[in-house]
């Protein structure tokens, strides 16, 4: 799990569709490393990218697909039923 | 590395959370602009239509609403960050039917029978409680929703309407403007403290 997106993952999960510059802003990310996590996440998809124009010009626009939306929701389940078997193992 | 998984974890557990805040409160907020652009609108129009005593005015104020509607759905986008999302399978369609289907009625009615001003009070109930079954109620079984504002709005509107009839001509239409505002901002209120409870649930 690549922690950059995790976080692209966590912040199109919560807000929906946002454009690449948003999610660089938001995130602290340049936009360079924004596009190739995007492009990633597209290929194995997680993502869709839609061209758009708006009033401050031409976008793209990413969103999480419903197989994005599953996978998310069965790493953070997964994510906490291993801390909680660590815990039980531990005591 | 275990307490970083579990940030991880509380982190995503978070996000689950403020995913079903934003649709909620959007619900919320959607209810107390549309409710008070609305009113505020219908008001002046009726206050205009009364003045000069011409259908024209209604017939305008009616025309007025399609561009109103956009507004409203413009400024929800701008206040809550959270709208643009998955939607239900033909959601559009759904809000279509929602509101199709009572004013289809109406209109059939006013065919038949004389329908008195305040009949849009009746309609709107009934697409209110339509809106509920056909989106509301899927929302929230697939866990994106905790309120029902619709459903809280749909009820007190259907139950107050047959009173109506018994008020004399153009009391009954401001008092159906009174009681639409105030249903709205409560459900409105009630949606956005039902998100709220989100965190201390």
């Amino acid at each position: 799990m690549n922690p950059k997106r995790f976080m692209i993952a966590t912040l199109l999960y919560i807000f929906g569709s946002k454009s690449v510059g948003e999610i660089a802003k938001a995130l602290n990310l340049t936009l360079g490393d924004v596009d190739s996590h995007l492009r990633r996440m597209k290929k194995e998809g997680y993502v869709e990218l839609r061209r758009t124009l708006t009033l401050k010009g031409p976008r793209v626009l990413a969103k999480l697909t419903a197989k994005g939306v599953e996978e998310y929701e069965r790493l953070v389940d997964d994510l906490k039923n291993f801390v909680l078997k660590v815990r039980t193992e531990k005591s | 590395m275990e307490s970083n998984i579990e940030e991880i974890a509380n982190l995503g557990e978070f996000a689950k959370k403020l995913r079903v805040y934003f649709r909620t409160a959007s619900m919320g907020i959607s209810f107390l602009i549309f409710g008070g652009i609305f009113g505020g609108y219908w008001l002046v129009i009726f206050s205009i239509g009364s003045l000069y005593n011409s259908p024209w005015i209604f017939i305008g104020g009616t025309l007025g609403v399609i561009p109103l509607a956009f507004l409203c759905a413009f400024l929800v986008a701008k206040t809550v960050p959270g709208i643009r999302r998955e939607r239900l399978p033909n959601e559009g369609a759904r809000w279509i039917v929602s509101f199709i289907i009572p004013i289809a009625a109406a209109i059939s009615i006013s065919f038949l029978y004389s329908v008195p001003l305040f009949i849009w009070y009746g309609v709107l109930g009934a697409s209110f409680l339509l809106v509920h079954l056909l989106i509301e109620r899927p929302l929230i079984s697939a866990g994106l929703l905790k309120a029902k504002p619709f459903l809280l709005a749909s009820i007190p509107i259907l139950l107050t309407f047959p009173a109506l009839f018994l008020l004399p001509p153009y009391i009954d239409s401001m008092t159906a403007l009174g009681l639409c505002l105030l249903f709205y901002s409560l459900s409105g209120v009630y949606a956005l403290a039902r998100a709220s409870k989100l965190f201390s649930e």
